[in-house]
């Protein structure tokens, strides 16, 4: 019997499953960088940022959804950095935002 | 008995042993006032004998309760333990204190020190306190801790994962709670790091609506669980805990800082039970009743502007301590020194009052 | 303070002398199940059951799809309560969760705001000359077959146990949306610990399984549901309960609400389709009953005249576990005659004997 069109499909579901365990990509990320667990998701980061601007770049977003393990976003998202600092300048716990971003940005495939 | 009867004008009767109760009669008896202290359990201490260790710095509760008892009974406090005081008769310008039909003593003054009760994790029914073992509230661990009951997994369990949920009857006008317990923010730090002090690998996981660490070096110790201990802070209350695999529940809750709904499995989940009344205060005319509370029953009314220890509408009636509202303990000992001064000016415009 | 605790929570349900509404749904899909339980009330039970033909739906669908204003619902609603007023009832038994949900809301609307009620009086007088009581008690069918749980479990030759090895069967439950939710006080445990199904498969000797999506809606929805383009949305929330319920490996999934039982039933064969996968070990999917279908089998009724036939999830292999004898030839000799067999999908197996 051939497959039946219902015309309409399930959508998967959404919500995050924290018992997965960490990637162990991003598990790199966090040890190498463990100023990154001191970030309290205030935005201070996010509100100074150059690119964030023009981009959907927030860093304590970044943070957040790395621990999710969305690792093709966080790298493509790190990428709009500019590098300039304000956000390392700014951040109340004292972040290397800088040195996170870069590992972060590593996450996503090289460009062609 | 009628007024010219009874007097006793520098006689203070303190209800509760707790610290609100030991430390307000320490002050007063320091002040050279006779005191007694009516103790409906057996045993002085309150909710401080559940404790294992206390917050910011981690000094054993008992080492703190040791001190107290002992300042207590160097000073001869007459203890009246197991006398659960629930009516005050206002006779001539003092008290008259009973249980039932049996009078238990008379005073000229009265502290009310009789504390809080915790919230009845079981009426928040979508956790499940009471029905799964695995859920403890945080005084359950308290006592795991102190070795009175055992852990809720299985001693194979290396590498546990955690749940601690804040503002578990709090911040809840559906519970009649409508206050913020303020303790708990900093307890659930206090107990996700001793969680995590025990069982290195356990993953700990802490769910708030907004952390208040409001208290001297409450938010270095935030930081600290965060940064050397790991304890991951997810910003969503939990929405319910069901049976999941193996003995493990299954949570639910949104991550609001991403946007998007999550669960885990768990292997202990921990309820941050708010400060509720543990009495209703029921004024009648010169005659004060201790009852059950009911929903929505608020804490004792003072009057006055800042650490008011004076009870409205009552002359010669005091109230010290979390009976007033949630305080923590450094807050209750500087209460029990200004609830003490104001008694003690009390009794001079009395006898003031006496001499003209 | 005694706390209020709704897994505490027993509903007032009285012993006998009800006046009965249907629901569209179960009636269409289900069509043996509200005649075994009016069989079972008045036959087997020996109630004061009364029904009225003249009854129609409640347009509780239409209503949630913002088809029937709330002015014409309440009136409906007032006009099957003169029906029951006219008969001499004051006890309501309602088939349809979403029915049972709408008769709350109304009473409810009706006690906070007098004055709809006074209109909604006016209204049905000038357009049918027709007055009403409002029902001292509202039944879910659910209710009056939990609370009459014991005298049914005791006429029942059967087990909710599997005959050969003896062990209870599993079954998770699936409470409607609208039985308890919006008005925790009207049901058996409230919203939270829903007890009128655990309840029951429990009296049968079957074994509850709590799993994590117990409390997720079945995706019926109700706009959500009637256009083709929507039905992911209600197949989606189906699926997660699904997945949930997997790992539990459930004999059974029991329900009170007609559109929850359509939607746990069919959905399955459809993510079959879909997916490739079913959600038990043999691939026959896990079989769905409602709480009268349940008590039907239990008392012994045939499952052809009970209408299981019409369950998408083929009901053999649970009669075969509790041990029911059943004529397989039977299956499809319709009242009008032999049916031809229905088309045998190439997943979610069937079986024709």
């Amino acid at each position: 019997m051939p497959k039946p069109d219902f015309g309409f499909a399930f959508a998967p579901n959404r919500a995050l499953d924290l018992s997965a365990p960490l990637l162990p990509e991003v598990q790199v990320v966090l040890e190498t960088e463990p100023s990154i667990r001191a970030c309290m998701a205030c935005g201070q980061c996010a509100a100074v940022c150059t690119a964030g601007a023009f981009t959907p770049l927030a860093f304590y977003r970044l943070v957040l959804q790395l621990r999710g393990g969305d690792v093709a976003a966080v790298g493509e998202r790190a990428r709009h950095c500019m590098l300039c600092g304000k956000c390392q300048m700014t951040c109340p716990r004292g972040v290397n935002i800088r040195n996170a971003v870069l590992l972060m940005a590593a996450l996503a495939p090289p460009k062609p | 008995m009628n007024a010219s009867e009874y007097l006793p004008k520098d006689e203070v009767a303190i209800i509760g042993g707790g610290p609100a109760g030991m430390q307000t009669a320490l002050a007063l008896s320091e002040r050279g006032f006779s005191v007694r202290i009516y103790e409906q359990k057996e045993q002085l201490g309150g909710h401080l004998k559940g404790w294992h260790h206390l917050f910011p710095h981690g000094v054993a509760a008992s080492d703190l309760l040791g001190q107290l008892k002992e300042q207590v009974l160097a000073r001869a406090v007459p203890l009246h333990l197991g006398q659960s005081v629930d009516r005050l008769q206002k006779v001539g310008a003092g008290w008259v204190l009973w249980q039932g039909e049996r009078p238990l003593g008379r005073a000229g003054v009265v502290v009310l020190a009789n504390g809080f009760a915790l919230f009845d994790a079981r009426r928040k029914e979508e956790y499940g306190y009471g029905l799964y073992p695995s859920v403890l509230t945080a005084a359950d661990l308290e006592a795991v801790f102190r070795k009175e009951q055992p852990w809720p997994f299985g001693s194979d369990r290396m590498a546990p994962q955690v749940g601690f949920v804040h503002c578990v009857g709090s911040r809840d006008l559906k519970c009649g709670s409508p206050h913020c317990s303020k303790l708990c923010c900093v307890t659930a730090v206090k107990q996700a790091m001793a969680v995590k002090s025990l069982f290195p690998e356990a993953q700990v996981y802490c769910f708030y609506m907004d952390l208040r660490m409001h208290g001297l070096e409450y938010e270095e110790l935030y930081r600290k669980a965060q940064v050397d201990y790991g304890v991951r802070f997810i910003r969503g209350r939990l929405s319910e805990a069901a049976p999941g695999q193996g003995k493990r529940l299954h949570v639910k809750a949104e991550d609001t800082l991403q946007g998007r709904p999550l669960h885990l499995q768990l292997d202990m989940l921990v309820l941050m039970s708010g400060m509720v009344p543990a009495f209703l205060l029921e004024q009648q005319e010169r005659a004060v009743f201790l009852k059950e509370p009911v929903f929505g029953s608020g804490f004792v009314p003072v009057q006055g502007l800042l650490a008011a220890g004076s009870v409205v509408q009552q002359e010669g009636l005091f109230a010290s301590g979390a009976c007033k509202g949630p305080a923590t303990l450094p807050e209750v000992f500087a209460d029990a020194a200004a609830v003490a001064r104001e008694v003690e000016q009390y009794l001079k415009s009395l006898k003031a009052v006496a001499h003209a | 303070m005694t706390p209020l605790l709704w897994k505490d929570y027993q509903k007032e349900v009285p012993d006998n002398h009800y006046f009965f509404v249907r629901s569209c749904i179960r009636q269409t899909f289900f069509p043996g199940a509200e005649a075994a339980l009016l069989d079972i009330l008045r036959n087997s039970l020996g109630l004061d059951v009364f029904e009225d033909r003249r009854h129609t739906t409640c347009t509780g669908i239409a209503y949630h799809c913002d088809l029937v204003p709330l002015e014409t619902i309440m009136t409906v609603i007032a006009r099957q309560l003169s029906l029951m007023t006219e008969a001499g009832y004051r006890h309501l038994l309602v088939s349809c969760v979403t029915s049972f949900g709408i008769y709350l809301e109304m009473l409810d609307m009706w006690q906070h705001h007098p004055e709809m009620l006074e209109q909604t009086r006016e209204a049905l007088w000038k357009s049918t000359r027709r007055s009403f009581e409002l029902p001292v008690a509202l039944v879910h069918t659910s209710d009056l077959v939990y609370h009459l749980r014991k005298p049914i479990a005791d006429r029942s030759p059967h087990r909710l146990v599997d005959k050969s090895t003896q062990r209870a069967l599993r079954v998770v439950d699936h409470v409607g949306c609208h039985y308890a939710k919006i008005f925790p006080a009207g049901g058996f445990g409230g919203a939270e610990f829903p007890s009128v199904l655990s309840g029951l498969a429990e009296t049968f000797g079957g074994e509850m399984v709590d799993y994590p999506e117990r409390r997720h809606c079945c995706g019926f929805g109700f706009r959500h549901y009637l256009l083709q383009e929507n039905r992911g949305y209600s197949l989606s929330n189906s699926r997660i309960k699904f997945e949930s319920m997997e790992a539990f490996a459930p004999d059974l999934i029991l329900t009170n609400c007609p559109g929850c039982n359509m939607f746990l039933d069919r959905w399955q064969y459809t993510l079959a389709e879909m997916s490739g996968k079913t959600y038990d070990r043999e691939g026959k999917g896990i079989p769905v009953l409602s709480h009268e279908e349940l008590a039907a089998l239990m008392l012994g009724r045939d499952p052809w005249t009970l209408g299981l036939q019409m369950h998408q999830v083929q009901l053999e292999p649970l009669l075969d576990k509790i041990g029911i004898v059943y004529q397989a030839r039977q299956k499809y000799s319709m009242l009008a005659g032999a049916a031809s067999l229905p088309g045998e999908p190439s997943v979610l197996k069937v079986s024709f004997q």
